[in-house]
């Protein structure tokens, strides 16, 4: 029979019907097999930039290096404290200049190569040596010596210690295999695994998802209950994100977007955990020109915003009012700490005070972000109110950045987040407040510059004691109150979303998921 | 016929090099400093030269341009800043999903626009003809992302009868590599888990993307051979006693479809546009997902590599229309 033409388009119609009939539905049979029990499936806003624990510097790609390599020391539990990694035990001499690790025996890397003080040393040397992203926290390492395959000693260019907490995260200093490297290269590292975690890389499919499987010669040994793989899927949409874990196609997400974690909230199978985070949204204030440079004028701004407003509307309940540049999530935080509330009569009487009685014209930057600009939005409302029309601009990060980096197109105001690197209050107040770090050095974006608070922040880099560390902080923070470089919006909580077969998650702020701890049901 | 595919081809080189000059120079005067973006925000001076160094953004604007230029004659599109692979092999990584969901949707155009086009301008005014405007209204004004939603929470969600998202079960491992496109790759491999489904995955983000031009096709099909059927020529061959049928689907549908077959490659455009959208929704491993990212991070390589690949695949797609137009009508010479 010879075809016609519509007979070939009718049959291709019909094969393509009856193909995709036969799709439908299919998805139900993969996704309830055995594999889906045998895996966590973990949802990642966003995709992988690399695995290499030297270059990798983001929370999706810390999730790939968190579950592939080890660090000398972790977090304990959900807290702050320091915990045993690959050392078994630490201790620091001449006020944190020299560091001693006892390091655990018996731990091989996914290789089969042993875990020795040889690898630790070439693990740091090598991030310094590529000196990329995360290479700035092991900047101050001036030695490394090996005496023995269990004992390592660091000596650092100088006292500084913040040093063991940045030890306790995975960028930059989790532990590369030394042979894997001679065999494969670096380069080979941003694809590709070898470390002593429990999940090696077994396939990364750009944009889609990274699968990991068991790393045999895992030192905490292996039973049944382990998920014999882990998945980190992609999925940038929290819509979408929301509908993968509803039909439970995915197993959870350690940071869900706060904006839509209201729709997942008593819904049958999922549980919303929200956690304290370790980060600050603030408004800086341009401390070096303009009005804003004035303390005064500070304090007033500090009394215009609807900091409740902010946390109850804008980020629905799930935020705090931060009480001074650091969360209380984080030791050093001081809670005795004045707070800055709205109060529009005491603002105009503190502006009237610094010369301005009928307000200025000011701009406020902002990045785009919806909550960001909602916040703003709400500040321009209120600062109405004491006369000062303010102008937002909303741009890209990147030329967010260019601009506050330098002081001539520096805005009066602009909003932002921080979030902590590692477990120090350092980490907060050191690149924001140090006067030395302004412009593109640091995070100092508020151009703020005290020499009381310089230096605080340098002695209590070099100070051993932890409680006079503490008190050291918090005097800073009593002088950043009161002279007000910024407005500390809020501290905003962390959203995580996992099936309610789910076990044994333990949040920590600065760890990325340990699904070696885990199980499902 | 030949001299015009190189003429067209010359062209296809001027407007890739207008464009790589546009592109290049409008994306590096966007301010903000990509090796700081790649560095990350405690980047020492030492490490941001470095970052400069290793792809070339130390270099004055205008040496950094020759320097792409050359790398392009030969093949060599750079490096990405973000992901650190060569552009090329990111783009080969990323465009067969992009390639994937665009040809699929444009099928769905072509196989039900054209007939409902057809039955809508032969029963003008009857049922049919008022579905296909209230399809047509619906699908110029659904915006994209509504649409996805929907479709997600019907089919996938409610009735539990395609995936979420993805290209692919997170159970499964991708087919064999052949040319990226896994409903192809595994139809050829014979991997059924992985034909039925990627299958399954490809049916909405396809759907979503086809519609709008779905509805464009649908009126345009119409309106044409509405047209076409008051001409002098139908009339006559309806007084020959030729069937209906063959009057409508040989002589009126040919003379209708040129029109047509140019809206396809316009609509190759919107549907290239359409699916950095619906990639986002559909976690849909694309060039749109890539450029989206590229485009955050100030990604010039990876910018000025998507921006090449999607000019080349329209200028192709509209010189293969207008050779296409030949065909359909003898009175288009390109002696």
């Amino acid at each position: 029979m010879k075809l016609r033409p519509r007979h070939v388009a009718l049959t291709v119609a019909l094969a393509l019907g009856a193909s995709m009939l036969a799709a439908c539905g299919s998805t139900a049979s993969t996704t309830s097999s055995n594999p889906a029990d045998q895996s966590l499936v973990l949802l990642q806003n966003y995709d992988v930039t690399s695995m290499d624990p030297a270059i990798a510097y983001d929370q999706a790609s810390n999730q790939v290096v968190g579950l592939a390599y080890e660090t000398l020391l972790t977090l304990k539990g959900s807290s702050t404290e320091l915990a045993p990694g690959l050392a078994t035990s630490w201790s620091s001499s001449q006020g944190g200049k020299v560091w001693t690790f006892t390091l655990r025996k018996g731990v091989r890397f996914a290789d089969g190569s042993a875990f020795n003080s040889q690898a630790v040393k070439f693990a740091f040397e090598r991030t310094i040596k590529l000196n990329q992203g995360p290479a700035w926290m092991l900047d101050v390492i001036q030695s490394i010596a090996t005496p023995s395959p269990t004992k390592l000693v660091i000596t650092l260019k100088y006292a500084y210690q913040p040093f063991i907490y940045s030890l306790a995260q995975p960028a930059g200093t989790a532990i590369v295999s030394p042979a894997g490297v001679k065999k494969h290269g670096n380069a080979w590292f941003h694809n590709h695994t070898d470390g002593t975690g429990p999940y090696q890389e077994s396939q990364w499919v750009h944009g889609q998802q990274v699968v990991m499987t068991r790393n045999p010669h895992y030192w905490q040994g292996w039973s049944s209950s382990h998920f014999q793989k882990v998945i980190l899927k992609i999925a940038t949409e929290p819509s979408t994100q929301q509908m993968l874990l509803q039909t439970g196609a995915a197993d959870m997400n350690i940071a869900f977007p706060l904006s839509n974690i209201s729709q997942l909230q008593g819904q049958k199978g999922i549980k919303v955990l929200t956690e304290p985070g370790l980060n600050i949204l603030y408004i800086g204030l341009n401390n070096k020109t303009g009005p804003t440079a004035n303390q005064l004028v500070r304090q007033a701004l500090s009394y215009t915003l609807d900091y409740q407003g902010a946390v109850k509307q804008i980020y629905d309940g799930y935020a705090q009012q931060a009480k001074g540049p650091i969360p209380p999530a984080l030791w050093g935080y001081d809670k005795t700490l004045p707070q800055y509330h709205l109060d529009i009569a005491k603002a105009k009487s503190l502006l009237a005070q610094a010369g301005y009685p009928h307000g200025f014209p000011m701009t406020i930057t902002v990045e785009e972000n919806p909550l960001y600009e909602q916040v703003v939005e709400s500040w321009q409302s209120t600062l109405k109110q004491v006369g000062i029309n303010a102008t937002i601009n909303t741009m890209p990060w990147a030329t967010e950045y260019k601009k506050l980096t330098t002081l001539s197109t520096a805005p009066s105001a602009f909003i932002t987040g921080w979030y902590a690197d590692f477990a120090d209050p350092d980490d907060f107040l050191y690149p924001q407040y140090a006067s030395s770090q302004q412009g593109t050095v640091g995070f100092n974006l508020e151009w703020y510059g005290n020499k009381t608070v310089d230096q605080l922040l340098n002695e209590a880099r070099v100070t051993a004691d932890h409680q006079k560390r503490v008190q050291l902080y918090q005097q800073v923070q009593k002088l950043l109150v009161q002279q007000a470089p910024a407005i500390w919006v809020l501290d905003q909580q962390t959203a995580v979303v996992e099936r309610s077969n789910v076990h044994g998650y333990v949040y920590n702020a600065l760890w990325p998921v340990n699904a070696y701890a885990m199980s499902k049901n | 016929m030949l001299s015009f595919i190189v003429r067209r081809l010359g062209q296809l080189v001027l407007v890739l090099f207008g464009m790589l000059l546009l592109t290049f120079y409008v994306s590096h005067m966007v301010p903000g400093d990509p090796a700081r973006l790649a560095a990350g925000l405690h980047a020492t001076q030492s490490q941001l030269n470095e970052v400069r160094r290793q792809f070339g953004l130390n270099l004055p604007l205008s040496v950094q341009f020759v320097r792409y230029a050359e790398n392009l004659l030969h093949g060599n599109l750079g490096l990405s800043i973000l992901t650190r692979n060569p552009v090329s092999q990111d783009l080969g990584a990323y465009f067969p999903a992009t390639l994937e969901i665009t040809l699929t949707a444009l099928v769905i155009v072509l196989i039900v626009g054209i007939p409902l086009g057809v039955v809508s301008a032969v029963r003008r005014d009857g049922l049919p003809d008022h579905f296909s405007r209230v399809f047509a209204l619906l699908g110029v004004s659904m915006p994209p992302f509504w649409l996805a939603v929907l479709l997600q929470e019907i089919f996938a969600q409610k009735l539990g009868w395609l995936p979420v998202a993805g290209m692919l079960s997170s159970y499964l491992a991708p087919p064999a590599h052949i040319t990226g496109i896994y409903v192809l790759d595994s139809l050829l491999t014979g991997n059924w888990p992985d034909f039925t489904s990627s299958l399954a995955s490809l049916v909405l983000p396809s759907l979503t993307l086809a519609f709008g031009s779905l509805a464009i096709m649908t009126r345009m099909v119409r309106a044409k051979l509405l047209d076409v059927l008051h001409q002098d020529f139908v009339r006559t061959a309806r007084a020959k006693g030729v069937p209906e049928r063959r009057v409508i689907y040989i002589h009126a549908l040919k003379n209708a479809l040129p029109p047509a077959v140019t809206v396809i490659g316009l609509q190759v455009g919107s549907l290239l546009q359409g699916a950095v959208l619906v990639e986002a929704i559909f976690a849909w491993p694309g060039v749109g997902t890539y450029a989206l990212q590229a485009s955050e991070g100030l990604d010039f390589p990876a910018i000025l590599g998507f921006t090449l690949l999607i000019s080349v695949v329209y200028v192709l797609i509209n010189t293969i229309v207008d050779i296409l137009y030949a065909f359909l009508d003898p009175r288009v010479s390109y002696s």
